[in-house]
């Protein structure tokens, strides 16, 4: 899955989403492929506005990437390619393969497992 | 005429624990693409989140994101409970990528129930079900993911798509837009009357029989200016 899905990703459990500690999701023994992807600075114009810039950030480090910026960057078309092309490395092309995703409320490990999340509870959990 | 998505990527063997494309997959294809001029308008409006529940193979998130939603920039959604059919929807749709020559907007995988675990409350701007829709036992609904769970639909045929009907208001987006497939035995008449409680219109995009069974494609929305 794309990082970028990460941002997308809270607890399954009704009562955590709504908690702070559930979002985002803490990864953990993540390996880590790159897929290229064509570079579409419209996409990214549009979609950065819709991520939560803050848990982007929690979650790069965990993947020990500190290369994004501080603050959300605003995309202009006349925005500077160099940035274009790092978010569009790291939100599109950075490719979670296998890893651990924890709820920082009540624990539940979400494993990935051949890229894809597996978001589902146990029944005794629902 | 948009080509319908390219399945041959997946081995026969797949089938037995991933839902074929079949006639009622093909209804849903095919209202998709009498809708084409509307949502291609809507994705012209701002950048769509798009989810398909219960994607199975794959079929028709690809031919909604690539076919006809073509390059827009679009995020969409794929989720099924079965891993299988996460594994099968994901090679499908990145394979149709190259084919319908569709190279912006992404599309996301979560093996998950409905959209749980998902962050995307009221904001889901085009949702797609083709549910589990056929009348059974309530019990025989499985517990755990396998093929039945792609047709046992309960009560009806709707204990499974009830679920998604009480919650629709949760899951859309204002001007959001809802396709689902039914048989008659789901009394469509009856669901979009039930919709009225929660401001939904809805329109029946499609009709036809498909062997013993007569399937239509409902289509519900409110606050909506292209799909009243």
């Amino acid at each position: 899955m794309k990082l970028l899905t990460v941002n997308f990703l809270t607890c399954s459990n009704k009562s955590c989403s709504s908690t702070a500690e559930a979002f985002p999701l803490k990864i953990e023994d993540a390996k880590l492929a790159i897929q290229q992807m064509e570079l579409k600075p419209e996409f990214l114009r549009n979609i950065i506005p819709r991520v939560d810039w803050n848990a982007l950030l929690i979650s790069t480090r965990q993947l020990g990437n500190n290369s994004l910026p501080e603050e959300k960057p605003e995309l202009t078309e006349e925005s500077d390619e160099v940035l274009l092309k790092s978010l569009h490395n790291v939100l599109l092309e950075t490719e979670i393969t296998e890893a651990k995703m924890t709820c920082g409320n009540c624990g539940h490990i979400y494993p990935v497992f051949e890229g894809i999340p597996n978001m589902l509870l146990s029944e005794e959990e629902i | 005429m948009i080509p319908t998505p390219d399945t041959s990527c997946l081995l026969e063997d797949v089938f037995q624990d991933v839902y074929e494309p079949a006639e009622d997959t093909f209804a849903l294809l095919d209202a998709l693409e009498e809708d084409k001029d509307k949502l291609c308008k809507f994705a012209a409006e701002k950048l769509l989140f798009t989810a398909e529940i219960g994607c199975g193979s794959g079929c028709v998130s690809s031919f909604f994101k690539s076919g006809i939603l073509q390059n827009r920039p679009t995020i969409h959604f794929m989720t099924d409970i079965s891993n299988a059919a996460c594994n099968a929807a994901t090679n499908v749709v990145n394979k149709n990528r190259e084919l319908y020559n569709d190279k912006s907007g992404i599309l996301l995988t979560a093996q998950t129930y409905f959209l749980q675990g998902l962050r995307i409350k009221k904001s889901i701007d085009v949702l797609l079900f083709n549910p589990p829709y056929v009348p059974t036992e309530f019990e025989e609904i499985p517990k755990e993911a396998n093929i039945a769970s792609a047709w046992a639909g309960g009560t009806d045929g709707m204990d499974v798509t009830n679920q998604l009907l009480n919650n629709l208001s949760d899951i859309l987006s204002a001007d959001g837009v809802f396709y689902m497939v039914a048989v008659a035995r789901n009394k469509p008449e009856k669901i979009q009357t039930y919709m009225l409680r929660y401001g939904y219109d809805s329109k029946e995009v499609l009709r036809r029989k498909a062997g013993r069974e007569t399937l239509c494609v409902l289509r519900f929305s409110k606050n909506s200016a292209l799909f009243v």
